[in-house]
């Protein structure tokens, strides 16, 4: 039984993500709201993201794009070297200022953004990686009422991230990626939770 | 919504409502979002904590303005930054501008100068400059100066160069700067053929007939309804068949103006208006 209606889902994850977020997808089947991910990419990679990761979603995956308005039942990625920002009424930014925490996009520009316009109407996800962004942006989520929720470090293919957003904040729920996913099914969907009880 | 997921967003309008009547300077109409992680920044900087507090030292104290102006107007950039735009300005554009006896290009906000300086090298190299003019408009006084200057970082030449090969430079990228001990400078003249002013796209108008405009990663820091209007400013301001170029992850598709251009290098955004 959801304790509250989750109009707005935002993951973050850096190194290892790519596999993580391929595997929480599959669960957002039938999610009637609206998906932003932030994924860092080294430099180097180039591979379009979004159609690479729809072969994995339920849901459709596009890139992000300048002041487009997000529409429910859609995953939206951050394009490689923007931010993503969130502005009211679901309208998506992009802004090419300094990288925080020496990403960029960021999670916490993303996360951050959306909590100011979604509130106690959104969750946040943070996953695996190897540096500390989203760890203040998940603070940001919780404190205007918004669930969170990170990777347990342990579980994680790189500690790094999960742990230092773990120093900063205490999420509702820290889980290895398979019980995320159901946590996540259970807090967007309603589903799941009944029958364990 | 809830009260509580807004008041901030009135805070901001407020304030910016404020900047606008006290300061002249128009940011009413920018991407909220932005706005926001911007203002942050500012209230680190002036050591207060909430919104109204920066509302109430900018109505006393005028200094606290620049910097709010300087957190508010978007970072510097690189030269060449996104090479294949300027490659195809150079491989598509130019030569079809060398078939006009003067050549008149506006950079729109153009931070510190690295754009205008990146135009100015290539149209050198491309035999125009001579007979071309380069407008730079910005506005941020101090961003204006420093690129009047021609002032280059010493630490952002690593990459000025590489992006400058990538862009299908034909000489070294060493010749067109000189270093002293106040630092390394563009070559005076190719500075020289650069007309520098400050220029508001939210409150100013047409101020010239120019063949190309280029405005990079500014347009995203406006909402559609000021990008509609820049949009219809440079629509305005292009001489018959002239030419747009705008940012990598900025579109014209949402914009009435639209339909007066046609996608001249859809992968690198250069836009080239229709006949009329």
């Amino acid at each position: 039984v959801k304790a509250q209606q989750i109009d707005f889902l935002a993951i973050g994850a850096s190194a290892g993500g790519f596999e993580a977020i391929g595997r929480l997808l599959p669960v957002l089947e039938g999610f009637k709201g609206m998906v932003a991910v932030v994924l860092h990419m080294p430099p180097d990679r180039d591979s379009p993201l979004s159609s690479t990761l729809q072969i994995r979603s339920p849901l459709p995956v596009k890139e992000g794009e300048d002041k487009e308005v997000m529409s429910p039942g859609n995953i939206y990625m951050a394009p490689r070297d923007y931010h993503m920002l969130v502005n009211p009424g679901g309208e998506l930014s992009l802004d090419v200022g300094e990288p925080e925490n020496f990403s960029r996009p960021s999670i916490d520009a993303l996360f951050e953004s959306a909590a100011f316009v979604y509130g106690k109407r959104m969750a946040a996800v943070l996953l695996t990686g190897a540096n500390a962004d989203g760890a203040n942006g998940l603070k940001v989520v919780a404190e205007r009422g918004g669930l969170t929720a990170v990777e347990s470090p342990e579980s994680a293919r790189f500690p790094q991230m999960p742990a230092a957003a773990l120093q900063l904040h205490q999420p509702s729920a820290v889980l290895p990626l398979e019980q995320l996913s159901q946590w996540l099914q259970t807090e967007l969907l309603g589903i799941g939770d009944a029958l364990e009880r | 919504v809830t009260r509580d997921e807004s008041t901030w967003e009135f805070e901001i309008r407020l304030l910016l409502e404020t900047i606008f009547f006290r300061y002249k300077s128009d940011f009413r109409e920018y991407s909220l979002s932005s706005v926001r992680r911007r203002l942050a920044l500012a209230l680190k900087k002036l050591g207060l904590d909430t919104i109204s507090q920066l509302q109430d030292r900018l109505l006393s104290d005028t200094t606290s303005f620049d910097v709010v102006l300087q957190c508010l107007s978007v970072p510097t950039t690189e030269m060449f930054r996104d090479p294949p735009y300027f490659k195809s300005l150079r491989e598509n554009v130019l030569p079809i501008l060398a078939t006009y006896p003067s050549v008149k290009i506006w950079i729109a906000g153009c931070s510190t100068g690295e754009e205008p300086f990146s135009m100015a090298i290539m149209l050198h190299e491309e035999g125009l400059l001579a007979r071309s003019l380069i407008y730079a408009t910005d506005i941020n006084p101090i961003s204006l100066r420093r690129a009047e200057a021609g002032l280059l970082r010493i630490e952002d030449i690593q990459k000025h160069t590489s992006n400058y090969q990538k862009a299908g430079g034909k000489a070294s990228f060493s010749e067109y700067y000189s270093t002293t001990e106040k630092g390394s400078f563009l070559r005076q003249d190719l500075l020289e053929r650069i007309a520098f002013a400050d220029h508001s796209l939210s409150t100013d108008s047409v101020f010239a007939e120019v063949h190309l405009v280029s405005c990079r990663n500014v347009l995203i820091y406006f909402g559609r309804s000021l990008q509609n209007r820049v949009f219809d400013l440079f629509n305005d301001s292009l001489s018959p068949r002239g030419f747009l170029g705008i940012g990598s992850k900025e579109t014209m598709r949402f914009s009435p103006a639209y339909s007066a251009f046609e996608e001249f290098d859809a992968a690198n955004r250069v836009y080239r208006r229709r006949i009329a």
